[in-house]
């Protein structure tokens, strides 16, 4: 098929070929190939724009740490992927692949012009640039940046791919399946205990699949790896290829994301794992750098690891005369290899005397050295065609023709991970890096992450961090292993005119960072930020020792005294899907639904949420709006009955010999007065003396109550007493227990509630003598037991049956069915909120706001002030809550008998600018012939019977300030 | 007699039977006596059920006990507790929450799709709350598998979390 594929290859299958399209062209490849390599096979160099500049790009490297070649990715409806790196998306038949931040083409960018105005767009750019006019920046200036120096183009439909999560538990996370990681995992499963490996790769081997001469323990390193995948699987270690650890947290709570098939469909698309480890190893390898010189950019210039990669793992080889650029040893190998495949290789070392051997190898091979030499420019537009080189910058150069430029600035450990979990890194003058320091979380560094330099020691390394005995460990025999030798970060020098590339991915050149410092950035925070160097998704790999090194030549300063910018999650680039998983859709949120949601369903309710629940608004008949139902259904309360699901509200079983005592200091009443077979409505405060929650509290016996909370208070109610009982009144001997879900409860009220029920209660005198307005009682509906509380919310005699859940539909239904025969029906919260307005009935969280006392709304006659002790009294007794002109609850009746809305500002008319108030419900009413609202108002009492204002944005409307008390203020509806 | 919810393999989710649970408070020094009203041994081991003639009591929290059994035998044990000489609390949520048990080997990996826990550390008859996705459950390991027990409001939250792990655990 293509002149650049060679014999080799361990990824790919040859016996098949597939095909996609590349901006339009057809692209042929074997399965295992990414879009980089059958790019490259191909002969394809040119994949992207660069951010800024424009500038034509091919690939720098042959994996995560890819800046340049970033596609969008389509492989069918709803799966558009932007943004993705060429060099680790697998190719798939018919997938459409489209280069990013070009126009029109990618060999003909208008964009480019950028390339040649670049005086103009230093670094910081957007900070000095575009700050005048102001209003310019939201409408011009940002979306023109925006649209010019972006990335790919957003999706724009729902992925209908499925994401999953899991949980896992092991012993022992080993991160990365290089050398080093597989000797851990090796060792670590020999030891015992769960081992899980995973390893962002296709396959496992990392590195390893980059050296095909060396053996480790007598074996190739290929058919080693083969064995050591039989090993571990036959010990059970959980091996998670495709599969990138991107989060470290805290308590060893490690986070991956796994790429379970790219086609997605019925599987499983991507699956996080969130990974409790006993310990985590850390083998996660290192990052080839580039070298900083004038145009190092231009398509065909890359890694020589990148290289490597493509040779050895796709049989790829990224050109036919190939220079390569070095500053230390590890280059040699890769050469050796180049040359051994094929290609002409020319060996540009900077160092006057690399080691002999290293020289006799490459004439071995074929390969020309020229020593003492380092690249100083380019040519060539879309593809590399010669470099220059010269001993130093400003030294008679002399040009070599070339198609690829491969550079080998040495290796940055990847210490992501490590700081992640904490831990710091310290500079090791030996290994010129940074690497692994101390840390509290139990993990360790192993490999080329931690300076580890040759196979043998990365081996030895891993084996020993995976609890195996050292002189036990695979013995590497590897005679041209040069190793990751250390190299100094290269300084490229001062003076430059042209763009010499520090982060290809945000275009930063050596010039911006000199420029930063000059300007006077001397934190590398500050010269990441201004620079935006290290900021773009590779999280600067490649980028950010380069760009310290120029930073802390700039300033005259040593790396390490310079410092080095933190890492955060996640490591690589990960998915929304991948972090959603399961939640989205029905799974986004529970929805609860009461027992008796079928029954309202079917009666066609309209539902709201509140909180998680799903409760019936109203239940409109054919062509009733909201209104209309509310109105219907208020009447019938108000003339018939109603039924009611009020199973969402909140209850709790208070039990044990100090209940009341325990009741009394929780609530604001005095719940001890309260008689065996009675109920009182409570209010709880806070602390600081507001309202917190209310309810009808029931005492079953003399030990034990029954309390209800709002809905929307069950749980933190519970929280709070709980906490209470546990913290400060330890020594009362009380218990809490939740019954929201034990019970269901169907309310009924209205002038023929007491009618409705008896024809359905046995072993219950209905009468009031015998069950008074606020008591509670214990009987049976249709064989069912139910506790009855006569309590009202609606200003209508009322009682709430609460049935055991599992039996709530037979007790409902035939409920409803004699609610039905006494000429009543169903009502929802709607028209409830209606209903107990009308009476003045507060809300908590309606008409309270978290700054309301129980005298603000009226209620301060629930308040026991001779009680020595209750949360919140003695905030209640600071002047300010005593202050007369505090807001307080009124009713506002408009004179246009305009309805108002909720939140509008109640003023005084003489001067409108100034709030008095604010309406907290508002609602027509059907009761009242007119609509009406409630308020907060300040010293509203005071105001009742005079006339203020709501502004609307009409313009202000007269309202007249009313007792809250609209409907039967005497109460005599209360026992019908 | 259980409802089939979903089968994975020889993995399968189901309908637990309704039985009674009754929530027993106490403090931890009158073990001994509410044991003898409970009519077996509560466990003294945290996370731990004990059982005896029909029933089973899961130590949830040192204070705690949940009593499950028979539902016919409700009011008997309730019984036993209501005229104590000892100060306790004893509240019946028989129908507070509804079950799932879950058998076969996937068993733990179809928890593992919702369930923060490392399960390994629950033996037979250990128990624990525990959260299933976003919602707050009842886990409790029998000789046959698990029992999941949450309120019974979540109940199609659970359903539809359970089946989607499965999915995935289906998928390869």
């Amino acid at each position: 098929m293509s002149v650049f594929r060679t014999a080799g290859g361990d990824a790919i299958d040859r016996s098949r070929t597939i095909s996609f399209s590349f901006d339009g062209t057809r692209i042929e490849g074997h399965p295992g190939d990414t879009i980089a390599s059958a790019l490259l096979a191909n002969g394809v160099h040119l994949m992207g724009r660069s951010f800024k500049y424009h500038r034509p790009r091919g690939v720098l490297g042959a994996g995560t740490e890819e800046p340049n070649a970033l596609v969008g990715v389509t492989r069918g409806p709803g799966r558009f992927e932007p943004n993705q790196r060429a060099t680790l998306v697998p190719i798939t038949d018919g997938m459409v692949v489209e280069s990013q931040n070009r126009s029109p083409s990618l060999a003909r960018d208008i964009g480019a012009v950028n390339d040649l105005l670049s005086a103009f767009i230093p670094a910081g750019f957007y900070y000095k640039t575009f700050m005048w006019p102001r209003s310019f920046w939201a409408k011009v200036y940002e979306p023109v940046i925006r649209r010019a120096a972006g990335l790919g183009r957003p999706p724009e439909v729902t992925d209908p791919d499925r994401y999953a999560q899991r949980w896992a538990h092991c012993e022992t996370l080993v991160v990365g399946a290089g050398p080093a990681g597989l000797a851990a995992a090796l060792a670590a499963a020999d030891a015992g205990g769960r081992v899980i490996l995973c390893d962002e790769g296709e396959t496992i081997g990392g590195r390893l699949r980059d050296m095909p001469r060396a053996t480790i323990d007598g074996l190739t390193a290929g058919k080693w790896i083969v064995q050591a995948r039989t090993r571990l699987e036959n010990a059970g270690v959980r091996l998670l290829t495709r599969t990138t650890a991107y989060h470290y947290g805290i308590g060893n709570l490690v986070t991956l994301a796994q790429r379970c098939t790219d086609a997605g469909g019925a599987r499983t698309r991507e699956r996080q794992w969130m990974v409790r480890a006993g310990r985590v190893i850390i083998a996660i390898g290192s990052i080839e750098r580039p070298i900083v010189f004038p145009n190092n950019d231009r398509p065909g210039v890359m890694l020589a690891s990148a290289a490597a990669g493509f040779l050895h793992r796709y049989g790829v080889l990224v050109g036919r005369h190939i220079v390569i650029a070095t500053q230390h040893d590890s280059a040699y190998r890769t050469a050796i290899d180049l040359a051994g495949a094929g290609a002409a290789v020319t060996l540009v070392d900077r160092r006057a005397r690399p080691a002999a051997d290293l020289g006799e190898a490459c004439s071995a091979a074929g390969v020309t050295v020229i020593t003492g030499h380092i690249p100083i420019d380019t040519r060539g537009r879309l593809r590399v065609s010669k470099v220059a080189i010269a001993p130093a910058p400003d030294a008679a150069h002399r040009w070599l023709p070339c198609d690829a430029l491969l550079m080998a600035g040495g290796w940055t450990p990847s210490v992501h991970l490590h700081s992640q979990s904490g831990g710091k890194v310290a500079w090791d003058a030996q290994s010129a890096a940074f690497l692994p320091g101390t840390t509290l979380a139990a993990q360790v560094s192993a490999g080329t992450c931690r300076g580890r330099v040759t196979l043998a020691d990365c081996l030895a390394d891993g084996w020993t961090a995976g609890g195996g005995n050292g002189a036990s460990a695979p013995a590497a025999d590897d005679r041209t292993d040069t190793g990751m030798s250390p190299a100094e970060p290269d300084a490229h020098p001062e003076g430059a005119r042209r763009k010499a590339f520090v982060d290809f991915q945000n275009d930063v050149t050596a010039k911006d960072i000199r420029l930063a410092v000059r300007e006077g950035f001397r934190s590398v925070e500050h010269l990441k930020r201004y620079t935006t160097n290290g900021m773009a998704t590779d999280q600067g790999r490649t980028s950010n020792i380069n760009a310290l090194a120029i930073a802390a030549q700039a300033m005259g300063q040593t790396i390490p005294g310079t410092g080095l910018t933190t890492f955060r999650a996640p490591y690589s680039p990960t998915t929304f899907g991948t972090m959603t998983g399961f939640t989205r859709g029905r799974l986004f949120d529970p929805v609860r639904t009461t027992p008796m949601h079928a029954r309202a369903v079917a009666a066609g309710a309209v539902f709201e949420d509140v909180g998680q629940w799903k409760r019936a608004r109203f239940f409109p008949r054919p062509g009733e709006d909201m209104h209309a139902a509310t109105a219907r259904e208020c009447i019938s309360v108000r003339e018939a009955v109603g039924l009611f699901d009020a199973s969402t509200l909140g209850k709790i079983e208070v039990v044990g010999p100090d209940a009341a005592a325990f009741l009394d200091l929780l609530y604001a009443g005095r719940l001890s007065t309260l008689a065996v077979g009675r109920c009182r409505y409570a209010l709880m405060l806070r602390e600081d003396g507001f309202i917190a929650d209310d309810g009808v509290i029931a005492r079953l016996a003399t030990d034990r109550f029954h309390v209800t909370t709002t809905s929307g208070g069950a749980a933190s109610v519970l929280n709070v007493m709980e906490d209470f009982r546990q913290t400060e009144w330890p020594d009362l001997r009380v218990w809490l227990t939740s019954t929201t879900e034990q019970w269901a409860v169907a309310g009924v009220t209205g002038p023929r509630a007491r009618n409705v029920l008896a024809a359905l209660v046995e072993g219950v005198d209905l009468s009031s003598d015998a069950f008074p307005h606020m008591a509670v009682r214990q009987g049976r509906i249709a064989g069912v037991p139910v506790r009855i509380f006569r309590v009202s919310f609606t200003g209508e005699t009322g009682y709430e049956i609460n049935v055991p859940a599992r039996h709530a539909l037979p007790v409902w239904d035939a409920v409803a069915a004699a609610v039905a025969a006494a000429g009543g029906g169903l009502y929802g919260t709607e028209a409830a909120h209606v209903l107990r307005a009308e009476k003045g009935y507060i809300i908590v969280g309606q008409e309270t706001d978290g700054t309301a006392t129980p005298d603000d709304v009226g209620l301060g006659k629930m308040v026991a002030a001779t009680k020595p002790d209750f949360v919140g009294k003695r905030s209640l007794m600071r002047a300010a809550m005593r202050d007369p002109d505090r807001k307080q609850l009124v009713a506002l009746l408009t004179a246009d008998r305009s309805l108002l809305d909720e939140g509008t500002q109640v003023v005084d008319p003489a001067s409108p600018r100034q709030s008095l108030g604010h309406v907290s419900s508002t609602y027509p009413s059907v009761t009242l012939g007119r609509p009406f609202a409630l308020a907060m108002v300040h010293g509203g009492r005071s105001l009742l019977g005079t006339k203020l204002a709501v502004a609307t944005a009409a313009g202000p409307v007269a309202v007249d300030v009313v007792d809250p008390v609209l409907y039967d203020p005497s109460g005599a509806r209360l026992d019908v | 007699m259980s409802d089939l919810i979903l089968t994975l393999g020889d993995t399968s989710a189901s309908r637990a039977p309704d039985e009674a649970q009754l929530l027993l408070h106490g403090h931890p020094r009158d073990r001994a006596a509410l044991s003898a009203l409970a009519g077996f041994d509560l466990s003294d081991t945290m996370l731990a059920s004990t059982a005896g003639s029909g029933w089973h009591a899961l130590h949830l929290s040192p204070d705690e006990w949940l009593l499950v059994g028979p539902n016919g035998g409700r009011g008997d044990m309730a019984a036993r507790f209501a005229e104590a000489p000892i100060v306790l609390s004893l509240v019946d949520i028989s129908d507070r929450s509804v079950g799932i048990d879950l058998t076969g080997p996937l068993a733990d990996d179809l928890l593992a799709g919702g369930c923060p826990l490392d399960l390994a550390t629950l033996s037979p008859g250990g128990c624990t709350r525990t959260l299933f996705g976003k919602v707050t459950v009842l886990l409790w390991r029998r000789d046959d598998g698990w029992r999941m027990s949450h309120a019974r409001s979540y109940d199609a939250y659970v359903v539809d979390l359970l089946c989607a792990v499965a999915e995935d655990l289906a998928s390869p």
